[in-house]
């Protein structure tokens, strides 16, 4: 009974310790490195760019930006649709 | 622990009674099998995806001539559920930024967006959504929804991780930071008790894969031309089957599934392609966890190495792009990467970006193609094998076959016939995707990572960093990738099709 209550608070203390550690890299170590020029610079053309840079899948991409950049699926129904039969 | 598989399809199902049986922990549901409950929620979200959406077509926007009389290119067709499924945006240096206000700090022309309630609408539909699924699979519905807003926590607090700028522009994806929190609480106080009802990663997964299906697209497909063709369709195969052949008779890899998943996340289109083939070859989770970090951790050295690599070997843009595109893994990364040889002129990176986005497309679309041919290699030889069967009939196949391929593939051809069919077709699903199907799949596999967390101990994953054979298999698939792309993108964009792109 002692060894498992002994256990369980050191599985506290661990959680505790991942919890500090991801709390001081997401709000002291990340932002000060995205100050770095090269990181800033990057972060610049990207975002200029409009690109998703986590999209998992082309869907995620930011659609509008994207399509310049996607061939167009259906020039045919395009054309006939902007020049409709009269 | 539950089963540590992917799939259940073997797993028994009582008939004789609707109710789940709780034994030594372990739900055992009594309803349909997970593959069907997948495809049976899937399919009713995308129905209802694309009845919503029609509830916003956009003013003379019909299926007949009645065609806007501007240019077409001007009418914005948004679902009405866009606003309520949300996730975090992108933040700097303070998280709350990432549900209140989508302006990235300091930043001129910034303007305030408040985005939890489409966070909140979000939580609140997939607690119906998986709520039905788990009814439908006989899961006691008062423990699950009691437990359900915790798992949402979890998996909003990964977005929140994903969202900050410097991680989101190394595109380590939301997946690595829902694995590694469930990590974190599995391997410190252990997975609470009440947690428990709500850790379904295998049907969050399937869910989410047969709403994938809904952006592949076929037509898009036909749009690329020969040389795209060329570089997606004939390195891809040859190098997933020579990296899969690589790692059974050279490292004789002792799992099968791993080396499939690692074969298919590295020469198709990473997390994406490592989820749709783990399901499909049925691998285990921890196996799942370690194709997802390697493919991350290989695409941020990628993304940054590429483009400098190309600027030295004084390659075409074009070229550049299409070897970024069939060699990252990770559809963002590809984009990124592209628009980074922007060093070159300032045209190269539209160019490269351009070339990069229609190959890695080609290559999310053959998702579809890759997890069904898996599916019918692993219940056709690998079972068969295992089973020391000589002759498996139709009968068994379909039995072993997981179900929730055949959800995925009947939802993007429907998907592909709809939009294909005209050009109102077109913008109306992908109104119901970007508006629904995008949102929510993100959330399901988003869950399924912090569900496959929380179950896997460190101890699991230890064997595979000590032999260090997942690691050379990969290095070894990318390399012959990189230089087969290289080869096929030379020839194709700069000798055989130079002039005409």
């Amino acid at each position: 009974m002692r060894g498992s209550e002994a256990s369980h608070s050191h599985g506290r203390l661990q959680l505790l310790v991942a919890t500090v550690t991801v709390v001081v890299i997401w709000l002291g170590v990340l932002p000060q490195l995205q100050r770095v020029p090269w990181f800033e610079r990057r972060s610049r053309i990207l975002r200029e760019a409009g690109v998703e840079t986590d999209a998992m899948f082309y869907t995620e991409l930011n659609w509008d930006a994207t399509n310049d950049r996607l061939p167009d699926p259906t020039p045919q129904l395009r054309t006939e649709a902007q020049n409709p039969p009269r | 622990m539950s089963d540590p598989h992917l799939s259940d399809s073997n797993e028994p199902v009582s008939q004789a009674s609707p109710a789940a049986e709780i034994t030594e922990n372990k739900i055992r549901p009594a309803g349909l099998s997970e593959d069907w409950t997948a495809v049976v929620v899937g399919v009713a979200v995308v129905i209802l995806a694309l009845v919503v959406a029609l509830f916003a077509t956009p003013e003379g926007f019909g299926l007949a001539t009645t065609w806007p009389a501007d240019s077409s290119e001007a009418v914005t067709w948004n679902s009405p559920l866009k606003s309520y499924i949300g996730k975090p945006a992108e933040w700097a240096s303070n998280p709350l930024n990432g549900l209140i206000d989508s302006s990235f700090e300091g930043q001129a022309d910034a303007t305030v967006k408040v985005h939890w309630p489409a966070i909140l609408g979000a939580g609140v539909i997939l607690l119906l959504l998986c709520g039905a699924a788990a009814g439908l699979r006989g899961i006691p519905l008062g423990p699950f929804l009691a437990a359900f807003p915790g798992l949402f926590l979890l998996a909003l607090v990964a977005y929140i991780l994903a969202g900050q700028g410097t991680i989101k522009d190394l595109n380590l994806e939301y997946a690595l930071w829902a694995l590694l929190l469930g990590l974190i609480i599995s391997n410190t106080i252990g997975l609470p008790a009440w947690l428990r009802p709500a850790v379904q990663g295998e049907l969050y997964i399937k869910t989410g894969l047969v709403l994938l299906g809904a952006g592949v697209l076929m037509g898009r497909l036909v749009a690329l031309g020969v040389p795209g063709i060329f570089v997606a369709w004939v390195v891809t195969p040859i190098v997933l089957i020579s990296t899969y052949i690589f790692g059974q008779k050279v490292l004789k890899m002792e799992s099968r599934s791993l080396n499939m998943v690692i074969s298919a996340d590295m020469s198709v289109c990473g997390v994406s392609a490592a989820i749709a083939t783990a399901a499909a070859c049925k691998a285990k989770k921890d196996e799942l966890s370690l194709a997802v970090g390697l493919s991350l951790s290989f695409t941020v050295i990628m993304m940054i190495v590429m483009p400098s690599l190309i600027s030295i070997l004084q390659l075409p843009p074009v070229v550049g792009g299409a070897w970024i595109g069939g060699t990252i893994d990770a559809t963002g990364a590809v984009v990124a990467a592209g628009e980074m040889l922007v060093d070159k002129d300032p045209n190269a990176g539209k160019i490269a970006s351009e070339a990069a986005v229609t190959i890695k497309m080609i290559q999310n679309i053959l998702i579809g193609v890759t997890a069904f041919l898996v599916a019918i290699y692993w219940t056709t030889v690998i079972e068969k094998k295992t089973a020391g069967e000589s002759k498996v009939g139709i009968g068994e196949i379909w039995k072993r076959f997981p179900k929730f391929v055949v959800g995925f593939i009947a939802v993007s051809l429907i998907m592909s016939v709809l939009a294909y069919s005209s050009y109102f077709g077109d913008r109306w699903v992908e109104a119901a995707v970007k508006g629904t199907t995008k949102g929510l799949r993100g959330w399901l596999f988003c869950l399924a990572f912090v569900c496959i967390g929380l179950e896997t101990n460190f101890k699991q994953l230890l064997p595979y960093f000590k032999t260090g054979k997942p690691a050379v298999l990969y290095i070894a698939g990318q390399s012959l990738n990189l230089i087969l792309t290289l080869a096929m993108a030379y020839l194709m964009f700069g000798v055989l099709f130079k002039d005409q792109i």
